[in-house]
């Protein structure tokens, strides 16, 4: 009995993620600051990088970028341009939870540009991310996102950064009615993609967005018609991943697209997953192929 | 990107001039299209192989004695709707073969939104759409 009780509690522990990381979270989502941020992204076809002023009040942060300037937060993303105003809102969420196979530990206190201290992820024996949170905020300094085979992936740093709000970053009152996009279900899009699990699930521009998470990264799965040029990926050349040929993949400094047809829909996914993972998430999805030659050609007479 | 639906008309030579310079080139890289092309051809071939077969003189005229001919009257509601068919027939299939235009900054920005809804790190979300 005492057994049985002590490993069912040595289970529950396991599953939980690391009460410093939920503190860390909570307290970075709360942090009030105005920075500027570099990213840098290694990336198959070369290094990107970007640098953007960043400010976070309120629970919502603001970047601002040469376009106009985008504020997210709490499932809101609210896009200022010349043109005007995009408030896009999404139906609520399943519970945030860390994926049991990364490992938090609580690592050195550093003294660099502001009082810090780190904290690193590992995934088995490999460092899959490192953080260096602002001893005051919380507020990630610096991030590293490595590879399974060690190698850095992608780097954020603040050059500067200064801890106060800004109290009027949007002023809600001048809104328009948001965009709301309510949930949804896909047809082909599995409940699993390599260590990831779907999330949620919403109506989209085109077709279904399918969430998925492993409470560290995230990718959202758009399931699509097979006559969608991808928002202008398919003009990429392919590219083969974990062996399959017919993906199309466009990099930004934050985030890899990847878009590619099967005989019936077409895909894109976007998300902030490294690269080893995505070859994991894109094997465990409808795989790239084309139609039959008759279908092709009655779809070349009839459409 | 592979020719796919073009591979019809650069057999047909209804490509123009540059076009059809694309296609040799992209034919000349591209293993999957050159497998493709070659089964086009193979079908077309094949087709154009069936055998003609001879009609017995005298077939039509057995088959007008089973099936008594009535004389063609003209029908103008029949007539329209045929043309009507017609006409929304090549519609489809002219619309059915154009791509379908994806805003790809909206489905980044709706990643990201639903994203922003986890705990913290919000500026490491962020980055997606600021930096496309």
């Amino acid at each position: 009995m005492t057994l049985t009780a002590t490993l069912l509690l040595v289970t529950l522990i396991g599953t939980l993620p690391a009460p410093d990381l939920v503190d860390d979270l909570d307290q970075a989502g709360d942090a009030e600051f105005v920075g500027r941020q570099l990213v840098v992204c290694w990336t198959a076809d070369g290094v990107l990088a970007h640098v953007t002023d960043v400010e976070q009040s309120q629970g919502m942060t603001r970047v601002t970028g040469r376009d106009g300037s985008f504020v997210i937060g709490e499932g809101k993303m609210i896009e200022q341009y010349a043109g005007g105003v995009r408030y896009l809102e999404m139906a609520p969420t399943s519970e945030w939870r860390l994926w049991d196979g990364y490992a938090v530990q609580d690592g050195n206190s550093v003294t660099g540009l502001r009082e810090s201290r780190t904290v690193e992820v590992r995934q088995g024996s490999s460092l899959r991310a490192k953080f260096v949170l602002d001893a005051t905020t919380a507020a990630p300094l610096t991030t590293e996102v490595y590879q399974g085979n060690g190698s850095l992936y992608r780097y954020s740093t603040f050059l500067e950064f200064d801890a106060r709000g800004d109290d009027d970053m949007v002023d809600m009152d001048s809104m328009p009615e948001p965009d709301y996009r309510e949930t949804a279900s896909a047809a082909t899009v599995p409940q699993s993609a390599g260590h990831y699990w779907a999330a949620d699930s919403y109506v989209a521009p085109g077709g279904v967005q399918v969430f998925f998470t492993d409470g560290l990264f995230r990718f959202s799965v758009f399931e699509v018609s097979r006559k969608s040029d991808g928002g202008g990926l398919a003009k990429l050349g392919t590219v083969d991943i974990g062996g399959n040929g017919g993906y199309h993949r466009a990099y930004t400094p934050g985030a890899v697209s990847v878009f590619w047809r099967t005989p019936d829909l077409a895909y894109v996914l976007v998300g902030d997953l490294p690269p080893d993972h995505l070859v994991e998430v894109l094997a465990d999805l409808p795989t790239p192929s084309r139609p039959a030659l008759l279908k092709r050609a009655w779809r070349w007479a009839f459409g | 990107m592979h020719l796919e639906d073009r591979l019809s008309a650069y057999l047909d030579s209804e490509l123009d001039a540059t076009q059809q310079r694309q296609a040799e080139e992209h034919l000349v890289e591209c293993a999957e299209c050159r497998t493709e092309l070659s089964s086009v051809a193979e079908v077309r071939d094949q087709l154009r192989s069936l055998p003609v077969v001879e009609v017995r003189a005298g077939t039509f005229e057995d088959v007008a004695e089973v099936v008594p001919l009535r004389r063609a009257r003209f029908r103008p509601m029949a007539a329209a709707a045929a043309v009507a068919a017609l006409v929304v027939g090549v519609g489809f299939g002219v619309a059915g073969n154009q791509s379908v235009p994806l805003q790809l900054n909206q489905v980044v920005e709706q990643h990201v939104a639903r994203a922003s809804s986890d705990p913290g790190f919000n500026v490491l979300q962020v980055q997606a759409v600021a930096n496309r």
